[in-house]
């Protein structure tokens, strides 16, 4: 018994039975497979295929991507992940998720300043980018050489 | 993983002699030794910051036109913005290599890992102070070192 319920957290925690292997989506004989031994016994084939198609259709089914970035930041003291995506919005009811307007505002200014962040860092990288490309190439734009600040 | 290995510890040493080479001041060296260890213990989550820290030091290299010693002040700057884009595209590539073995050791088990992660770091920590130790022992020898 302790062994099935450690199989039903598994599953509820990840979303498949406990297994070394890279996480695969879910099937519904994934969920099927965690009814109890004796309930599953006492199912007929057609009432299976029934509860396997119900559970099928209340399964998110994830649409493809235009962008699909993932990565994670290990900072040490934590590690954070970061999951970009472009799609075509195909919701047709609002999202509703209460949340209170202070934890709001919280995301709104997180959001923004690492927005900010991002955007200075990855401009930054081109303009320095650009400029060395352009000089290696023997450009020079601006008659006298920048010796750089404080030269 | 012998090949990755080779060309991680030659890259080290690579960025030893141009952390002397450039005069970079102690401080300098120990972040590219922490950015050794660091990437080296966390595997593929430390690429975005260790990029960002060379990113930096890149920007810093040519905001404030840092020159090696042995840079002849006559030639074109173009051969030092090749030069720069070398050191930058080497550097990030380093780092991409050095969490590629990093989280090829994270998979590994625990006293192995540490072991193995242990031995690593001291070698490539050691692979940098050769690269200092090579520069100021006046390699190569095609560098004008007489007219510095």
């Amino acid at each position: 018994m302790k062994t099935y319920w450690y199989k039903i957290r598994q599953v509820v925690r990840t979303g498949g039975p406990p297994s070394e292997t890279p996480r695969l989506p879910p099937a519904p004989a994934t969920y099927l497979a965690q009814i109890h031994p004796e309930v599953q016994a006492s199912l007929s084939l057609r009432q299976r295929a029934e509860v396997e198609r119900v559970i099928a259709l209340a399964m998110p089914k994830p649409a493809p991507k235009l962008v699909d970035l993932r990565f994670t930041i290990d900072l040490l003291v934590s590690r954070y992940f970061i999951v970009l995506m472009v799609g075509k919005d195909r919701r047709r009811t609002r999202r509703d998720v209460p949340v209170s307007r202070l934890t709001k505002f919280g995301n709104w200014v997180m959001a923004v300043a690492l927005l900010l962040g991002f955007n200075l860092a990855l401009s930054t990288s081109v303009v320095m980018l650009v400029y060395l490309i352009k000089s290696a190439l023997g450009i020079n734009l601006l008659p006298g050489h920048f010796r750089g600040f404080g030269n | 993983m012998a090949l990755p290995l080779a060309i991680l510890i030659l890259g080290m040493a690579g960025w030893g002699w141009w952390l002397a080479a450039l005069s970079v001041p102690p401080a300098g060296i120990v972040i590219a030794g922490l950015l050794v260890v660091y990437g080296l213990g966390v595997g593929w989550g430390s690429v975005v910051p260790a990029s960002a820290v060379i990113s930096v030091a890149i920007a810093l290299l040519v905001a404030f036109d840092i020159f090696p010693a042995f840079w002849p002040a006559n030639i074109h700057y173009k051969y030092w913005a090749y030069t720069v884009l070398v050191l930058w595209g080497g550097s990030v590539a380093a780092v991409c290599l050095l969490a590629k073995i990093g989280q090829t050791l994270r998979q590994r088990p625990g006293v192995y890992r540490w072991g193995v992660q242990l031995v690593l770091a001291t070698g490539l920590l050691l692979a940098l102070q050769t690269g200092a130790s090579l520069y100021q022992n006046h390699w190569p020898g095609w560098v004008p070192w007489e007219h510095l």
